[in-house]
């Protein structure tokens, strides 16, 4: 049928894009996780300076659009002198903006671990960073997984805003194929079936990641 | 009010005050427990006996007053507590076992991770308590499969596996049920008997007449009475002390 | 499944819609007509500080609507769906410096022209490319879904064509550094060059030439006949050539 011989002839020229797509997404989450465990530190930490710097990165961070934040590191910063590729400017831009929401899902994991139980660690003489690594965090890792693989499949839809500063990502990739033979239907069509399928196969994979926690959050404390 | 006087109290509380915000939950606490001594610690919920324990070993800072552990002063801002919690032994009334860990793993954490312990040693000193506490065939459960009383024993080997010189236990027996609770009270009626300095809080008043050395009744933040079991349950002095008695037995 | 039947059936409307039935024509419209532009053009069509739509491209509409004694309205919208938008009868013209293709041709009927221009190389002023053929190994920056994307990618010493959304965005990394050279109309080349304080420069003859007219729906042929004369009798009486002085200092009519 014709969307079949459509799907042969251009899917191949989709390749390379969903690469950097896929790039575009570890990079960011990678640097997501980074930036959000620092900042839920900061944010749990009792020293206010801290506090605040927490606060106003995930304040600023979440109540602006990432396409502002993308196109300001892309475009506005090379006017004090910060000049960042398109790909680097992307990651760099996506990987904040996870980090701020990452930041909170972390946190949220920490505090839903019962008191009692930093109590109990710190009652055996451990200190805190001790107390965080050995009976905390393995702990919170269950209830971070779910949110955090939610993050994961955002933020491979939000790297489409990366072709707005000139990355060869999917949807760029579509428009422009699409605006140069007028079939822009079927190409925003292709591009949102190579998301789906993205997001389909990244679905299964953190699905399949939860089961395994349900009973192994016991592991994770030796890895820490 | 009465102080015994005798130095090198194992644990020395002088004029404690703690606030809450605007709420003043420790009034001018004082009370010294003895090496080997067993104070066990009575009165309604609120009075601030819980918070005192926890002032013990500092899992709750106050603000006026002076915490002496052996004849040392302890200085909140400047001595290390985790140090000082190390020789202090917690229990709690929820246990607070690791769940992510065995039976024996949560036992052996405190002295492979805190002091430095090797596993094998930790490993064999960790099945020793077990044994006393009546649980050695329960080392590779985990938390979740135990019951209340066995988790508090577990609870218990484990603060003993620091080898402490002063154990807390705060109303260790409050969330059991009933036919739980016997089990918990005799490996604390071992302890006291092998010596074991202890600070109780609780509302079992059968084990405090029979293993308490001494019997604090504290409402409202201060301290209304305090004696041996048998003058505070049989004879006590102040009104308020009775109406509580009376309550409760 | 359901996305193919889905996506057949749409197919098929739109070719339908495209069969040529000529004889009908749609009726000339009342009290407004409708230009659509991408508002990121300047100096022919582009948003000002005050949030006023202006330009070349603007004045020339004014003009055309005030002779067939209607109301202008401008519509913006994104440039690379400009003519599907035209297609769907969103808007009556497209009048946003639309260059006349043969492939558009087909989707669209044109008026006769009212500029011409022509595809231009742009380069920092300190380049020593001085010509199209100059360029090896370059990158070059364009808008997407404009011609100049296609000549681009003809060129020999190109190896890299970075898309951008708007003018402003591609003149200023060429200046910065990020590619080496900007393919965009020869008279935006000039405009931005002088007006914007650039230090670019053009570098060789125009590519080729583009003839600029209006886009109309296949089926607005009376609207198309008097856009046709409004646009013969402003050139006629001197207002179009006020109209390119005012933007370029220059008659830049065909």
């Amino acid at each position: 049928m014709q969307l079949l011989e459509f799907a042969k002839t251009y899917t191949p020229l989709f390749i390379p894009a969903t690469w950097i797509t896929l790039q575009l997404t570890v990079l960011s989450i990678l640097l997501g996780c980074g930036l959000g465990l620092l900042t839920a530190f900061a944010k749990l930490s009792d020293k206010k300076l801290l506090n605040r710097v927490a606060d106003v990165y995930i304040t600023v961070i979440r109540g602006t659009p990432l396409i502002v934040q993308l196109s300001f590191i892309y475009f506005a910063l090379p006017g004090i002198g910060i000049n960042l590729s398109a790909f680097t400017s992307a990651v760099v831009g996506l990987g904040i903006h996870n980090g701020a929401y990452i930041a909170e899902i972390i946190r949220g994991g920490i505090q839903s671990i019962d008191t009692g139980q930093m109590e109990a660690a710190r009652s055996v003489g451990m200190d805190y960073g001790r107390a965080m690594r050995r009976i905390i965090l393995p702990q919170a890792f269950r209830q971070i997984v779910p949110p955090l693989g939610n993050q994961f499949i955002i933020s491979l839809k939000d790297s489409s805003l990366a072709g707005l500063i000139t990355v060869n990502e999917i949807y760029m990739t579509s428009r422009r194929l699409g605006a140069s033979t007028y079939q822009q239907m079927e190409f925003y069509l292709m591009a949102g079936v190579f998301y789906l399928l993205m997001v389909t196969v990244f679905s299964l994979i953190v699905n399949r990641l939860e089961k395994r926690l349900q009973t192994s959050s016991r592991q994770v404390s030796e890895v820490l | 009010m009465e102080n015994y006087s005798t130095e090198k109290q194992m644990v020395r509380v002088s004029k404690l005050h703690k606030w809450f915000g605007d709420l003043h939950v420790l009034r001018g606490i004082s009370v010294d427990i003895a090496p080997s001594e067993v104070v066990v610690f009575i009165g309604a919920s609120g009075s601030g006996k819980s918070t005192l324990l926890r002032c013990l070993n500092f899992l709750e800072d106050a603000q006026q007053g002076e915490i002496s552990f052996k004849g040392r002063q302890i200085d909140p801002k400047q001595d290390n507590l985790n140090r000082i919690r190390q020789r202090i032994g917690m229990v709690f009334q929820r246990f607070n076992l690791f769940p992510h860990m065995s039976v024996l793993q949560n036992i052996m954490e405190g002295p492979v991770q805190v002091m430095g312990q090797s596993r094998d040693e930790a490993k064999s000193e960790a099945l020793d308590l077990l044994e006393k506490v009546g649980l050695q065939d329960k080392t590779d459960e985990y938390p979740d499969m135990l019951s209340g009383g066995q988790q508090q024993r577990v609870a218990i080997a484990r603060a003993l596996a620091m080898k402490p010189e002063v154990m807390l236990f705060d109303e260790p027996t409050s969330a059991l049920d009933p036919e739980l609770v016997g089990e918990v009270l005799e490996v604390m009626k071992d302890l006291a008997v092998e010596g074991m300095t202890m600070a109780v809080v609780t509302h079992e008043m059968g084990f405090a007449r029979e293993v308490a050395d001494r019997v604090v009744y504290i409402d409202e933040g201060e301290i209304i009475e305090m004696g041996s079991p048998d003058q505070v349950f049989d004879h006590p002095k102040q009104g308020r002390t009775q109406e509580f008695l009376s309550r409760i037995l | 499944m359901n996305v193919r039947i889905l996506s057949i059936i749409l197919t098929s409307t739109l070719a339908f819609s495209g069969v040529g039935v000529a004889a009908v024509s749609d009726p000339v419209p009342e009290g407004s007509m409708s230009f659509a532009m991408s508002g990121a053009y300047p100096p022919f069509n582009f948003v000002d500080i005050f949030g006023e739509l202006q330009g070349f491209d603007v004045d020339i509409s004014l003009e055309i609507a005030n002779r067939l004694a209607l109301e202008a309205e401008f519509v913006t919208t994104a440039f690379d769906t400009i003519v599907g938008g035209l297609q769907a009868k969103r808007y009556d013209t497209i009048l946003g410096s639309l260059a006349i293709t043969p492939e558009r041709e087909e989707q669209v009927n044109f008026s006769d022209p009212y500029y011409t221009s022509g595809a231009q190389l742009v380069v920092r002023a300190d380049s020593d490319i001085n010509s199209p053929e100059d360029l090896s190994d370059a990158r070059i920056a364009v808008v997407v879904g404009t011609t100049f994307e296609k000549e681009a990618l003809k060129l020999p010493g190109v190896v890299d064509v970075v898309l951008y959304e708007g003018e402003e965005q591609t003149l200023q990394d060429l200046q910065i550094g990020r590619v080496d050279g900007v393919i965009t109309d020869r008279l935006i080349g000039l405009y931005m060059i002088e007006e914007m304080g650039f230090d670019l420069k053009l570098a060789g003859d125009p590519l080729y030439e583009e003839v600029i007219a209006v886009a109309l729906h296949k089926d607005s042929t009376e609207l198309l006949a008097s856009v046709n004369e409004a646009l013969a009798d402003m050139r006629d009486d001197g207002t179009y050539q006020e109209i390119s002085e005012k933007w370029f200092g220059q008659d830049i009519s065909y």
